[in-house]
């Protein structure tokens, strides 16, 4: 039995609300594990992560896209949309949790997790909802993304399924809205984040103006994530982050032709020695008072919380501004590097790390989507 | 702390005051453990040694920052021996090039094979100091980002060294 | 390092001469630069094999390979522009740090390109996969509608057999290959025109902050000169790198910029990110080069391509003067003379090395064209450096090497008297003229004697203040300068080196000392100090009415197999096709009569698509001819 998991707009809305904190919350720990390694030593590994995390940025964005096209701006200033770490990933899934961490083997394996190929249908779990598990431990669970919907017991199995669930529900809430001569694509298309501003090796980015391109938006996220296909080179010969991860871990590359788990490609060494030794999951109260370290660590936190209020008003209709954001983007990185390269003075066996605490309050907004234009329901209350 | 690491740290409080960049700016390049090394194998532990140790004498008699400065000028800089090694130390992280010392201190003091001009490595040239004094990425690395260029640079002491003395 | 990169996959000696020996070839191309890699992707494309024989290896192709390059450059204590590139004694290549102070009389030999002076050129390419767009600035201008006809306008260099009107619609589809970045509207100037409603493929770079500086101290500035005002604007530089696309690019279809090559698992290159190092290599790979272009061609595959194979003599057929074949050498290891020896035949043969290369090869094949002019009219452009320090911190090494300049010297009647030129206002500070910054902080530490608080401060003062203008003059074409060889000057292959006859004529120093005057006016309205200075040590010192200044090379090296409107008067007819040998062609800027103030490339593909289009129109008439009888009737019954 597979239950639907979007039956409402607003289920929507949380949903897509949910993606985009989910992509943003993958962001520190790649970032930092990218940053941890050594400069010239694992450049397989560091060109994989860079890889992953520069879609994952090209994921948030096109899940705002989507998001803006119902007619709502995503908030990423809303209290808690950047996790505490350790985390939970935002749509749920129990049985791992992210951290601010250096690469390492564990690390590796965490983002494995965290790109998992989804289950396939005949693998669903009996009972709960497609694409989920059960599980009795939510109570942990902090992110408000996945709490209003309907279960309380699930979660989703990977960011695929999660994915999947949010498809559905536009096919579904769309003919619904179509049966009456309405759609739920009621957002100005102004909003929409286009290739003139964003550009980037990660491919292009999706205007989104209806049901099918809203798909086709979604797809891309699944498709890099995790693969479509449950193939490891997708038809344009692109290999999905689950693989690329993989590549790492057996330390081969895949080549077409080969089967999951058998790389037959070139081999390549990973050492985890050449990783600066981040303290997991830093917080500035590991850090000395009065200590340049400090300074720098909440530096990193303030620059951090500027760059996703630039994010945020490009998601907001000032696309103009991602150009700027870009260049923040890659000052942040500076002081990351700069972070991570300073042992601990109090500890100097392990180094320092971004912490991205960003304050409670700093970011003003206590909701999460906004409505920009009136979205589908009011209009339909105006028509009736 | 042993004495590889205090030496290690004296090194560090030497760099700071030479270039003007604090600890937590010059670990920031990742480069510390490197020059210390490079400096290490080129001049000899003895020289390096003598160094620190003038370094800290002088740190501990000054009683301002000016007279900071002059004991740095006139014990080190100023130092038929040490004075080419500062300079060298400076140039170093700056630019990330060890530059080959002068013909006369190679005559007097020792030359060695490796006393040649060269970048510690690929990251040195990358880490220069010099780029961070400008606000400006190391040409050919760390691309600021498409556009940057048109804002006037923001140019900043915020990481200085500071002279503080120790009671 | 992986090899999981994409690549162009190479054959072996072997299949090359088997291939030709078979007539598979339409044509065989000597050389993957831009021309090698145009002529490729524009043959191929219309179904036409191709056969290209490249003298360097090719690992650049993979994304590692390029990253190597990298590693090489930051590595390289000397930082000129072909440090990227390892030495290969197989296929060398002229590099700046050779050159030295030629004394009267004297030859150099010191490094590949043999100076014979008698003053010493430091121009350079790359022979390398990609040819010199591997270290090119991608700076790129249209030339001028005058440009083409100065010996008819002001009796001076040699006039073009075509008209810039005749290049426009190939400069767009060079504009598009490259994919340029520029706003049309900031470049219609002194006569260049566009077709109605044209934009470029991409938006126009933003100008630098030192640009915006500049730009407030000195636009409005006059000049009078042989009774013509000229009035200074600083204005942005059409660039070859990514940038914003332009939707409204061909008629609204937009465009889109192309990346890294041979990165399949690294998802790279894109906008310019202001690495401040076109020159010599950009790391992202936002800067166009020919690999992408050569990528192009390899897919469609029809193109052969083999790396390593140096062409060395081009042969010809007594019975009817056409190219019989092309002997090659092939090494299996740069470290290594050791070769062997091949010769491939096709229907026609492109020679798309460059100038120098072109020309060289011809001469040492003992073909100076019956015109006499093979390897004569070189022209270069010759810079004049002028630098100094602003007031206020600039920005100074940030942006891209160069992101502005000044046009407003290029036209005009004075161009009967004196070279024309167009100015640079250089990003990268005093790095070409003083070594800078690195020498600034040698000055600082070594000479001024800073340390700590001090020295911090004086290096802001000294290079984020910096301000360079490079003068970039035209030489016109004059027969004595040349390239000539000459048994006495071999390379490890045993292929004879080219050996460069370069003078400056007082035209050319009468506008360089001009330049020189009209800097002194940019210093003094910006409130700068002027520390430009000319030593007579210099390799590049020359003295002109009792003043000294010196010159550097532009890399620019072109007019070595002339076109024109005859055999006496040229090399080439307008469509690059030798007046000599039917089946040969000689492509690149070695075809140009004259090169105004326009940095070569642009003008050199738009050239090179217009050939391909004639090549195309030859090479499918003569098809037609063979096309026996039967099949000939089978077709048009098709097609009935």
């Amino acid at each position: 039995m597979s239950e639907r998991i979007v039956n409402t707009i607003e289920d929507l809305y949380q949903m897509l609300d949910a993606a985009i904190q989910l992509e943003h919350a993958t962001i520190p720990p790649y970032l930092t594990a990218l940053y941890s390694i050594y400069p010239e030593a694992n450049l397989e590994a560091t060109a994989t992560i860079r890889a992953v995390l520069v879609e994952e940025m090209l994921h948030m964005t096109l899940s705002a896209n989507v998001l803006n096209a119902l007619g709502r701006h995503p908030n990423l200033l809303s209290d808690g949309f950047v996790p505490t770490f350790p985390t939970y990933l935002p749509d749920g899934e129990r049985d791992f949790q992210v951290s601010i961490s250096c690469f390492s083997a564990d690390t590796l394996e965490t983002f494995l997790k965290i790109e998992r190929p989804g289950m396939s249908q005949k693998h669903s779990q009996s009972g709960g909802p497609k694409g989920c598990v059960t599980r009795a431990d939510h109570s942990k669970f902090n992110l408000d993304a996945i709490k209003p919907l309907k279960s309380s017991t699930y979660s989703f199995y990977s960011i695929g399924d999660f994915y999947d669930a949010i498809i559905e529900g536009i096919e579904f809430l769309e003919a619904q809205a179509n049966e009456c001569g309405e759609t739920i694509f009621v957002g100005d298309p102004k909003f929409q984040v286009s290739n003139k501003y964003y550009y980037s090796g990660g491919g292009s980015v999706v205007e989104v103006t209806d049901k099918a391109s809203a798909i086709s938006a979604l797809k891309l996220v699944i498709e890099q994530g995790e693969g479509l296909s449950k193939e490891i080179f997708d038809s344009e010969g692109e290999i999905s982050h689950y693989y690329r991860f993989e590549q790492l871990k057996f330390g081969r590359y895949y080549q077409l032709g080969d089967e999951p788990g058998k790389p037959t490609g070139p081999k390549f060494d990973v050492d985890y020695d050449k990783v600066y030794p981040i303290k997991s999951n830093p917080k500035l109260a590991d850090f000395p008072d009065n200590s340049a370290l400090l300074k720098a660590a909440q530096d990193f936190n303030q620059n951090y919380r500027k760059f996703l209020v630039t994010i945020n008003a490009a998601f907001s209709g000032q696309q103009n501004l991602l150009l700027g954001a870009v260049c923040g983007m890659f000052k942040l990185k500076e002081y990351a590097s700069q972070l991570i390269r300073n042992p601990i003075p109090t500890n100097p066996q392990l180094h320092a790390g971004p912490t991205f605490e960003i304050e409670e309050g700093m970011t003003g907004s206590a909701s999460r989507s906004q409505t920009v234009t009136p979205g589908y329901h009011e209009r339909k209350e105006a028509v009736q | 702390m042993n004495n590889q690491q205090h030496q290690v740290s004296q090194f560090t409080e030497l760099s700071g005051a030479l270039t003007d960049f604090n600890a937590f700016a010059l670990h920031g390049t990742g480069q510390v453990q490197n020059y210390f090394q490079t400096l290490n194998d080129i001049v000899g532990k003895g020289i390096v040694e003598q160094l620190l140790n003038v370094f800290e004498v002088v740190y501990e008699s000054a009683c301002d920052e000016q007279g900071f400065n002059t004991g740095i000028r006139q014990q080190i800089l100023g130092d038929v021996k040490l004075g080419p090694v500062a300079r060298n130390i400076i140039k170093l992280w700056y630019t990330g090039t060890w530059y080959q010392l002068p013909h006369a201190w190679r005559e007097t003091f020792g030359k060695s094979e490796h006393d040649v001009t060269f970048f510690v490595s690929s990251a040195a040239y990358t880490e220069g100091l010099l780029w961070q004094a400008i606000d400006a990425n190391p040409s050919g690395a760390k691309g600021p980002g498409y556009g940057s260029w048109s804002d006037a640079p923001r140019i900043n002491f915020d990481n200085r060294w500071q002279f503080v003395k120790q009671h | 390092m992986s090899e999981a990169n994409s690549t162009i996959e190479q054959i072996t000696p072997e299949q090359a001469v088997q291939n030709s020996n078979s007539g598979k070839y339409d044509a065989v191309i000597i050389g993957s630069g831009i021309s090698g890699a145009i002529a490729a992707k524009e043959l191929t494309a219309k179904g036409f094999q191709v056969l290209v024989l490249e003298a360097a290896p090719a690992k650049s192709l993979s994304y590692d390979g390029f990253k190597q390059y990298l590693s090489n450059y930051y590595a390289n204590s000397s930082k000129d522009n072909n440090a990227p590139y390892p030495a290969n004694p197989n296929a060398p290549m002229p590099r700046s740090t050779d050159v030295s102070k030629l004394y009267l009389g004297q030859t150099s030999s010191k490094g590949y390109m043999v100076q014979n002076g008698p003053l010493a050129l430091d121009s350079t390419y790359t022979r390398v996969t990609g040819g010199t767009t591997m270290h090119w600035e991608a700076k790129i201008l249209r030339m001028l509608p005058d440009d083409f006809s100065i010996k008819t306008k002001y009796g001076v260099g040699l006039d073009w057999p075509i008209k810039y009107e005749d290049l426009m619609p190939y400069y767009r589809m060079a504009e598009r290959e490259i994919g340029v970045s520029a706003n049309v509207e900031e470049q219609g100037f002194y006569g260049i025109k566009y077709e109605k409603d044209y934009v470029y493929p991409m938006y126009g770079l933003p100008p630098s902050y030192l640009d915006q500086v500049v730009a407030k101290g000195i636009d409005g500035a006059e000049f009078e000169l042989f009774g013509e005002t000229h009035t200074v604007k600083v204005r942005p530089f059409p660039q070859g790198r990514n940038g914003i696309p332009n939707e409204r690019y061909q008629s609204g279809s937009g465009f889109k910029p192309v990346g890294a090559v041979g990165a399949v698992q690294v998802e790279q290159g894109g906008r310019c990110q202001g690495n401040n190092n076109c020159v010599p290599i950009c790391p992202v790979q936002a800067k166009y080069d020919a690999r992408k272009t050569l990528f192009d061609a390899a897919k469609t595959g029809k193109m052969d391509f083999l790396p390593q194979a140096v062409a060395s003599k081009v042969v010809v057929s007594k019975h009817d003067n056409n190219i019989s074949h092309i002997e090659f050498k092939h090494y299996t290891k740069t470290s290594s003379p050791e070769h062997t020896l091949g010769q491939v035949c096709a229907r026609t043969f492109i020679l798309a090395t460059n100038a120098v290369e072109n020309a060289r090869l011809m001469l040492a094949s003992g073909l100076p064209s019956s015109s006499g002019l093979m390897g004569k009219n070189l022209m270069d452009h010759t810079y004049l450096l002028a630098w100094g320090l602003l007031p206020e911190a600039a920005g100074t090494m940030r942006g891209t090497k160069c992101t502005s300049g000044i046009a407003d010297f290029r036209y005009g009647t004075s161009r009967a008297k004196q070279a024309p030129f167009g100015v640079d206002i250089h990003n990268d500070g005093w790095g070409w003229a003083t070594g800078s910054p690195f020498s600034d902080i040698e000055t600082l530490v070594d000479t001024q004697n800073k340390f700590g608080k001090e020295l911090r401060q004086s290096t802001v003062d000294r290079v984020s203040n910096q301000l360079l203008f490079a003068y970039m003059v035209e030489q016109a074409a004059d027969e004595s300068n040349r390239i000539t060889v000459d048994p006495e000057y071999k390379d490890a292959l045993g292929n004879m080196r080219p050996i460069v006859n370069y003078n400056l004529s007082d035209y050319s120093k009468a506008g360089i000392a001009y330049a020189r005057e009209t800097s002194k006016v940019f210093f003094q309205r910006l409130g700068a100090q002027d520390f430009s200075s000319y030593s007579l040590l210099d390799y590049g010192s020359f003295q002109y009415q009792g003043e000294s200044y010196y010159f550097r090379g532009g890399n620019h090296f072109s007019g070595t197999h002339v076109m024109g409107t005859s055999a006496e008067n040229s090399v080439v007819n307008e469509h690059q096709q030798s007046w000599d040998h039917n089946n040969l062609y000689l492509i690149g800027s070695g075809s140009m009569p004259s090169i105004g103030t326009s940095n070569t490339t642009l003008t050199l593909a738009a050239l090179c698509f217009k050939t391909m289009e004639y090549l195309v129109a030859e090479l499918g008439s003569y098809q037609v001819d063979v096309v026996s009888d039967t099949t000939f009737k089978t077709v048009k019954g098709a097609s009935q």
